[in-house]
């Protein structure tokens, strides 16, 4: 009898194996030999394929337990040897789950840290998805995630492009630590990555217009002179415009250069850029990824109007040290990191010098071998992390541009930076951020000849900022992010004085000016549904101006200029004389269209409260930095975009597309014909030393509007993107262009990037950059005239701008060697050889108009033997091929 | 290998440092209507004072429109007036006696459009003394001799100043303009004595007539517009490219200026 029930049992079983559900209604036979717990489970596994998954903590396998012989469903079973123990009993597929009846739906918190499992790093942005709860979180800066589960059995997958995905099967009862470690992917061919530049799931994160690069990326990319340049590489991205040919001045979504806040750990970096532009202060081995905010910028973010940049340092490897560095034709890096305390502490030492001098001392002329043109840049961190609720980060930047010519001409200007951040975790929803800052911009200028000239200019920017942010994981439908942060700003009088021959022709020290500006903020990311979520947030902004300081007070009626000044007024320290403020409100909301893709839109105000004073469309280290103030309100921008993205399977590529719309109001620009500098002086004209600003600048309102697409393939041994970008920018300010609307020199219609890269195998890998864009807006001269014997153009006051260059476009490629004869050795290397603008367009980067002599712009008219035609000419100055080396190391 | 990879590195480096181009830009430019550029000077000095007329042409063209068919009047603040004569090429002459302090206006006629503009004549400016010193080949100059000016009106609370030279009758020009500006701001209190220096030196035996000329502030200006231009960079750096500021009302190019000179002869030994 009880032979053929087992075997009807089998049969049962077989036949429904395919029909889990109803396997609690499976039956099996009872012995009397089953006499503990363990017996039990064991023996209707090895009947029924059933397991049995329970914490040995909780039920004692060895316990007695009495019961009929006979044939029980399971679930009968189980309730019956289990009930009276208060345990009760879930199912999971072919599996069943002992818990404790006093299972309470209570959220519990499963916290982990997630590491590379050979260098032992932190890994940032890895996913960790719950797909059974449709839920998904990303490793923080410090490889930490923390959600909050109701208790069960969970299915955890951990993945992050570059590493194999893992995937674990846990029993959440309890609080939970996790320690999880991923292994880098092998280089198959089939599957070889090279960037990892997306280390998250484009369609689950909140945030639109939001990017997260990492340095792996930026390095693989051809770049200038070779050099692996942050900013540069942003420039590829929908959006984001260069200013010029090579420099790196960000405009983003039709805004200026100042719009973008360029930060390092969250310290302001106000000169972002080496050599005029052409080179970011970043040196690529000292950075982790760099986060930039297009639109639906957080709540915690503000200060400018049209993104936000965060460039994050590397951790440190708080296991044991390293070494990477690289020499190339112009500069070299060097990059030390290690452990301080084992596991508890580390640091990062990175430096970076050119030597454009250096090399130009083998040109045989005296004068080029006078000429002293460097920059270095000096980065420096240290961690700490003595317990899980704590850790103490402090960082440091120091850089300085320098060139010299003999001793007679110096110039010097650079950033210095230093922060300090707490981070303490009350528990496992509250988390608390405490930091500080300084940040200190200063630009010299000296010229010493004998008797004859004596000139100095100097000029300095300081601000100290204390943050306080606060994540509180409210429930697992709301995160809470709020905090307040406060900068007190200085900008240092410029100091300008001129001698000639013993003649002094100024001594001039314009006006010190001291803000604070403040804000609090709040925003919570609310899970409203499994398909839709949504990002609220206000932040509200304070800005005071301070004395010490004097106001001008001009006559009514009359336009501002230095002689309707009627008074003055003084206020003396930290007496507050103006004060604006104002709410920025943030809202994104993501709707899941299916898995894979989603629908998100968002509108954000952001106000902007220091801005730069220049004619310049381009970042330059002489750049003039000025407050608001009575008379400069500050700029606000609306923003408005909505977007559709899309993940194809295994994340191997994915799409996106986002439109946008945007306002700025209180945008300045200079009246025309301003004179800078000259054969002649004209102080009050001259922004560099005037301190009635208000007399010379005009404002009004911008507004901006563009499509952006991209195409992104992440896997394979060829990866890239295409974006492209479709926008318009526009001005319009009384005063200018007779008051018509007219475009900044940036608006350029069309901006096309195609990045590619490609591995041939573990040795040798190709990568390679063409980018197009329309030519930028010009004011073009309609004719010529010729005054006192010399030619001029002459122009339409009403056509600022109303004509285009020729479209842009460039070739970059690169090759990569890498020396890697043996895998298991510690020293690892590389050559790079790199083509910028390969098949050598000349694309314009200045134009001048200047009488050419016998149509060859080169010709130097005191040193020709011949005149034969001398004709006011269109001339280009542009940048030709520029090949490069570099041997790059790690150790 | 040794040398070939370090003959690569070195080429490479050469090629990099030449990385900059200047060459000719492809663009087609727009075609404007011809303006009239007006430039000429009426001056305390005894000599015909001379209006040159031209039209502004296209770039394609290579020499320049002179206007011989306008009606030029000069009227000046005490009532004196006259109606210039046209001398062909352009110039028209007058033989007014330029008085400083006076306010001189400018009336031109031509083809039915009326051009207007006001300058006044500054007093003469005084000199305190030229001189001539010698420096030897340097960094930043050339060796030569170079010309200095010393005290320049010192009752002067402000003045706008060019200097021209001409050098064995030759007109110099500095940059292609004739000359070299300067302003005097006497409210700075550490301009009680002002030497210029000319920029360009001279070689011994050269004869130098030097005139000091004082102008009024709209001609100043206008000349800094001027100067702007040549230096301007299409607007990616500087500003964007405007006209100098005229005097002139009617949509013209040039300025029209009164000016005073002090003429003053010296000989490099």
């Amino acid at each position: 009898m009880g032979k053929k029930l087992a075997l009807i049992c089998v049969a049962l079983l077989l036949f429904l194996k395919a029909f889990p559900q109803t396997t609690l209604h499976e039956e099996c036979t009872v012995n009397k030999k089953i006499t503990v717990v363990e017996d039990l489970l064991n023996h209707i596994q090895e009947q029924t394929g059933v397991s049995f998954s329970y914490n040995s903590q909780l039920i004692d396998p060895y316990k007695k337990i009495t019961l009929q012989a006979g044939t029980y469903t399971i679930e009968k079973v189980l309730h019956h040897i289990f009930d009276r123990q208060g345990i009760e009993f879930i199912l999971k597929g072919e599996q069943i789950i002992l818990v404790p009846a006093t299972f309470s739906t209570t959220p519990v918190s499963l916290e982990g840290i997630i590491k590379d499992s050979s260098s032992l790093l932190p890994l940032t942005g890895v996913i960790v998805s719950f797909p059974e709860i449709r839920q998904t979180v990303v490793t923080n800066n410090e490889g930490h995630f923390s959600v909050l589960l109701r208790p069960g059995p969970q299915s955890i997958r951990f993945s992050l492009l570059g590493y194999e995905t893992s995937e674990r099967n846990i029993l959440i009862t309890s609080d939970t630590s996790l320690t999880v470690s991923l292994n880098v992917k092998d280089y198959k061919l089939e599957e070889v990555l090279v960037q990892d530049h997306l280390q998250r799931n484009p369609v689950r994160d909140l945030k639109t217009g939001n990017e997260r690069l990492n340095i792996k990326h930026v390095e693989s990319m051809p770049a200038m002179f070779g050099e692996a340049d942050i900013l540069k590489s942003l420039q590829m991205l929908p959006g984001i415009q260069s200013a010029g040919e090579g420099l790196s001045g960000l405009l983003v979504r039709g805004g200026s250069a100042d719009q973008t806040l360029v930060m390092l750990n969250n310290a302001t970096i106000y000169s972002p850029a080496h050599f005029l532009g052409f080179f970011s202060v970043f040196n690529p081995d000292a950075i982790e990824d760099v986060e930039i905010y297009k639109g639906g910028v957080p709540a915690r973010w503000g200060g400018r109007l049209s993104s936000i940049i965060n460039n994050n340092m590397k951790t440190g490897n708080s296991e044991k040290f390293s070494m990477q560095g690289g020499i190339g034709l112009i500069s070299s890096r060097l990059s030390v990191e290690g452990p301080l305390l084992k596991n508890k502490a580390s640091f990062l030492l990175s430096g970076r010098r050119t030597y454009f001098d250096l090399l130009m001392k083998a040109v045989p002329d005296n004068q080029v071998q006078a000429t002293t043109l460097y920059f270095y840049d000096l980065n420096g961190a240290v961690y700490y992390q003595p317990d899980k609720k704590n850790k103490f980060s402090l960082y440091s930047y120091s850089g300085d541009d320098v060139a010299r010519f003999y001793d007679f001409i110096k110039v010097k200007w650079g950033n210095r930076i230093i922060s300090g951040e707490w981070l303490h975790s009350f528990n496992s929803r509250l988390l608390l951020s405490s930091s500080f800052h300084y940040s200190q911009y200063q630009y010299g200028f000296q010229i010493n000849l004998e008797d004859e000239v004596d000139y100095e200019w100097s000029s300095k920017l300081k601000e100290h900022t204390l943050r306080l942010d606060l994540d509180y994981n409210l429930n697992n439908k709301n995160q809470l992010n709020f905090g307040y942060n406060a900068s007190r700003r200085v900008f240092y009088p410029v100091y300008y004085r001129l001698e000639e021959n013993n003649t002094s022709f100024g001594n001039i020290m314009l006006d010190e000016k001291n803000v604070l500006e403040h804000a609090l903020y709040i925003q919570n990311e609310h899970q409203i549904t499994k398909r839709l979520s949504f990002l609220y947030g206000l932040r509200y902004s304070f800005f005071h101006n301070m004395g010490p300081g004097r106001v001008f007070k001009y006559t009514e009626g009359l336009e501002k200029r230095i002689e309707t000044i009627s008074d003055t007024v003084y206020f003396s320290t930290n007496e507050i004389y103006n004060t604006y403020h104002g709410a920025e409100p943030r809202i994104t909301g993501n709707y899941s269209l299916t898995d894979n893709s989603a629908f998100k839109f968002s509108y954000n105000r952001m106000q902007q409260f220091t801005q730069v004073a220049s004619t310049a469309t381009a970042s330059l280290p002489q750049d003039r930095w000025i407050p608001s103030d009575i008379y400069l309100k500050p700029q606000t921008g609306d923003q408005w975009s909505m977007g559709y993205f899309r993940n194809l399977p295994q994340n191997s590529i994915d799409f996106s597309a986002e439109l946008y719309y945007k306002v700025m109001q209180n945008q300045i620009d200079f009246k025309d014909g301003i004179t800078l500098v000259g054969n002649v002086t004209d102080q009050n004209a001259d922004v560099h030393l005037n301190n009635a600003l208000e007399t010379q600048l005009l404002s009004g309102k911008a507004w901006s509007y563009g499509t952006e697409l991209m195409v992104r393939k992440n896997k394979g041994s060829f990866t890239g993107w295409i974006s492209y970008t479709y926008s318009r920018t526009r001005r319009q300010i009384k005063g200018i262009n007779n008051g018509k609307v007219y475009s900044p020199r940036y608006d350029r219609p069309h901006d096309l990037s195609i990045v590619g890269s490609y591995k041939f195998n573990k040795r040798l890998e190709v990568a390679g950059n063409w980018v197009y864009t329309s030519g930028s807006a010009v004011t073009l001269p309609e004719g010529k005239y010729t005054f006192e014997g010399k030619q001029f153009p002459y122009y339409n006051p009403e056509f600022r701008n109303n004509h285009r260059l020729p479209d842009y476009h460039r070739l970059d490629l690169s090759l990569t060697l890498h020396n890697r004869k043996n895998d298991e050795r510690r020293w690892k290397s590389n050559w790079t050889f790199s083509l910028y603008n390969t098949y050598m367009r000349k694309n314009p980067l200045f134009i001048q108009f200047i009488e050419v002599i016998n149509n060859d712009p080169n010709i130097d008219e005191n040193e020709v033997d011949q005149i034969y035609t001398k004709d006011l000419k269109g001339v280009k100055i542009y940048f030709s091929l520029i090949p490069a080396i570099s041997y790059n190391f790690r150790f | 290998m040794k040398k070939l990879l370090k003959s690569v590195i070195w080429s490479v480096f050469l090629a990099s440092i030449q990385a900059c181009g200047i060459s000719v830009l492809d663009v087609e430019l727009p075609d404007g209507t011809p303006k009239l550029v007006v430039e000429g000077s009426i001056s305390n000095l005894d000599n015909p004072h001379t209006i040159l007329l031209s039209r502004s042409t296209s770039f394609e063209q290579s020499s320049s429109q002179y206007v011989d068919d306008a009606v030029i009047i000069i009227s000046g603040s005490g009532g004196e007036q006259d109606t210039l004569l046209n001398k062909g090429g352009g110039r028209y002459e007058s033989l007014i006696k330029g008085i400083p302090g006076t306010t001189y206006q400018l009336d031109i006629l031509l083809d039915g459009n009326h051009y207007q503009a006001f300058s006044t004549m500054p007093k003469p400016p005084t000199l305190d003394s030229l001189s001539i010193s010698y420096h030897s080949e340097s960094l930043v100059r050339e060796e030569g001799y170079y010309l200095s000016l010393h005290t320049l009106d010192p009752e002067e609370r402000e003045g706008y100043y060019r200097w021209i030279v001409w050098k064995n009758d030759t007109l110099h020009r500095v940059d292609g303009i004739p000359g070299f500006f300067a302003t005097l701001d006497m409210n700075k209190e550490n301009n009680k004595i002002l030497n210029l220096q000319y920029p360009t030196p001279f070689r011994a035996g050269d004869t130098l007539r030097v005139h000091t000329i004082k102008m009024d502030k709209q001609v100043y200006t206008y000349y800094l517009g001027l100067y702007e231009l040549m230096i301007n960079d299409g607007g990616l750096i500087g500003p964007i490219p405007v006209n100098p500021e005229t005097n002139i009302s009617g949509d013209a190019l040039g300025v029209f200026q009164a000016v005073s000179i002090l003429e003053k002869e010296i000989i490099i030994k």
